[in-house]
């Protein structure tokens, strides 16, 4: 059953369609003019539009490209006047699906009707979302759901993809993710890390040796490019790639053919690549570090994965996920959050992304011992601080928006000023910290002889 | 920045690996383990930065024990030493996610490299406070 718009101002067409059609067991709206026409499609959903080209208030035509890009994109069959083979060709030209003369019989109407749903089911089926395997990769922030659709649509397809991204971001586990999510996943899903290996041993673990090719090649070896046939070869650092080996690299990633180290006969493999950097590659290419083309073959599917700092509102899934797997694996009741705890993760700018969260994590855990809430005060000194000072500079910012003057209304003496200012400012320190001297210091830049002292002038030493 | 080695009492290859590095871990732990267990709850236990886990393993049964508890080595950037490179070896092997693979008939001392590499970049990546 389907839905479709008539914009025709011939009542007589209008009826005979809309029986037509309801016969057949669609539903039917039928509007007499452009204007009507638009504001129609644009407010409701429909599969199929009959537009008439000579309307009152204009060109049929004029508005198909408009009730196109309307939310539910319909098919649109042009009603002709019979025997206008020019207007025809217009509509066809103009987008739209087939045409139907007035004066057909019932048959005729309906069958570009029914081919246009037709098309319009297997296009629909064609959209689909297949749910996406997210593995360990956790949250819904805009950026993140951005980097997942690109995954979504590179799974499914043997592209190479270049993933750049800070440290720390995840490249392998989306990497991991692609190959989980793609024909291939039966396939071996292997890793060479670029920085790990002397230049000496490159060539050797990517294309494999004869025995004798080498000192110490006392055996002949598979090298990891055809250890990954029908599975996915993930580079990992692809910028440490030695120059030496770039250009082998690229003709085997050209014509997925090679020949191992002291060999004679080429090695077929059938792999996919995926490979991650956070190195800048174009400027490699500009220093004559990295082979221009090789980069070319590289970015065919360019993803980057957001730094965690961009994707703010992931932190706490990320922290509950993460803690409650530390929970599991040291056997121990899982542990709650206070607010303070998330809005110190959340004004820290986490340089070292998703993997110096979890490391913070595992120290706060640590730090919590047997209390069952982890609290701000858990969490490493340097993300403290952070937290603390933010708060002060808001409460400084507040405090600094009118100027403090006397009752009289005069400014008040420099002395008074500047010991209510440092009375103010100890007291919110304190506050913030808690009462915890170490973090007074590392907030304030005091030495702790001089807090004391200031402390102590302002009454307010413990 | 810790390490973890692991091979079995019998593995012949066991004790030159630990003499090959323990000259890189002089600044840092090396903890060294001969069951799967000891293995096992160290990796549970820890609560440290990210390390590097050497898996010396002899035979398939070994290979397989890690298999079971790879869950564990989420931390871990793992070097293998493999029974062999065999393709059906290597397949199983992989899925621990290895950072490098080899075996004892490739020679040991091309670990030390490798090793010392991954250390460099664990303590690169580290932001510094």
């Amino acid at each position: 059953m389907a839905d479709i718009l008539i914009i025709d101002d011939d009542f007589n067409v209008c009826l005979t369609l809309a029986r037509l059609f309801k016969k057949n067991g669609h539903t039917t709206v039928c509007v007499h003019s452009m204007a009507e026409g638009i504001e129609t499609a644009s407010t409701q959903a429909f599969d199929v539009v009959l537009l008439d080209v000579m309307l009152p208030d204009g060109n049929g035509l004029e508005i198909l490209p408009a009730i196109c890009r309307t939310p539910s994109n319909p098919e649109v069959i042009i009603i002709t006047g019979a025997g206008n083979p020019a207007g025809v060709e217009l509509a066809i030209d103009s987008g739209a699906w087939d045409y139907i003369e007035k004066s057909s019989s019932p048959k005729e109407m309906l069958f570009p009707l029914n081919r246009a749903l037709q098309y319009r089911e297997k296009k629909k089926a064609a959209n689909t979302t297949i749910a996406f395997k997210r593995e360990d990769i956790i949250g819904d922030s805009p950026n993140l759901s951005q980097c997942i659709d690109l995954l979504a649509q590179v799974s499914d397809s043997d592209s190479t993809v270049l993933i750049t991204g800070e440290t720390g971001t995840g490249k392998e586990l989306f990497a991991k993710a692609i190959h989980a999510n793609s024909a291939r996943k039966k396939g071996l899903f292997v890793i060479v890390d670029c920085a790990a290996l002397p230049e000496s041993l490159v060539g050797s673990v990517l294309f494999g040796h004869k025995k004798g090719a080498f000192t110490g090649a006392e055996s002949n070896q598979t090298g990891l490019i055809q250890q990954a046939d029908d599975g996915t070869l993930f580079l990992d650092e692809v910028g440490e790639l030695p120059l030496s080996i770039q250009k082998d690299f690229l003709r085997a990633l050209q014509e997925r053919r090679f020949r191992p180290v002291g060999g004679s006969i080429e090695v077929a493999s059938n792999f996919r690549l995926v490979a991650a950097t956070n190195r800048n590659l174009d400027d490699m290419v500009k220093l004559g570090t990295f082979r221009k083309d090789l980069l070319y073959r590289l970015n065919v599917f360019p993803i980057t994965i957001p730094a965690l700092r961009d994707r703010k509102s992931d932190i706490k899934a990320l922290s509950i996920y993460h803690v409650a797997r530390l929970c599991g694996n040291y056997d121990i009741e899982i542990k709650g959050f206070s607010p303070d705890f998330f809005h110190a993760l959340e004004f820290y700018q986490w340089p070292g992304n998703v993997r110096e969260l979890f490391n913070a994590l595992d120290r706060a855990v640590t730090a919590a011992h047997h209390e069952p809430t982890l609290f701000s005060k858990h969490l490493p000194k340097h993300i403290r601080s952070e937290f603390i000072r933010a708060g002060l500079k808001h409460t400084e910012a507040a405090a600094g928006a009118g100027f403090p003057m006397d009752n009289g209304g005069t400014l008040p003496p420099f002395k008074d000023f500047r010991d209510q200012m440092e009375h103010d400012y100890l007291e919110k320190l304190m506050e913030l910290t808690q009462g915890r001297r170490l973090d007074a210091c590392s907030v304030s830049g005091l030495s702790r002889t001089r807090l004391f002292e200031l402390l102590k002038k302002h009454s307010l030493a413990q | 920045m810790r390490g973890i080695l692991y091979y079995r009492p019998e593995n012949p290859s066991g004790e030159q690996l630990l003499t090959l590095l323990k000259p890189i871990f002089t600044d840092h732990i090396l903890s060294c383990h001969r069951t799967v267990e000891h293995l096992s709850r160290d990796l549970k236990q820890s609560a440290n930065d990210q390390g590097i886990a050497i898996l010396c393993l002899d035979t398939y049964k070994d290979l397989s024990a890690m298999l079971e508890i790879r869950d564990l080595f989420w931390k871990h950037r793992i070097v293998l030493i493999l029974p062999d490179m065999e393709r059906e070896t290597v397949a199983r092997a992989v899925q621990l996610f290895p950072r490098y693979m080899t075996a004892p008939d490739q020679g040991l001392n091309d670990i030390k490299d490798v090793v010392s590499r991954l250390m460099e970049q664990r303590g690169d990546s580290s932001p510094k406070h």
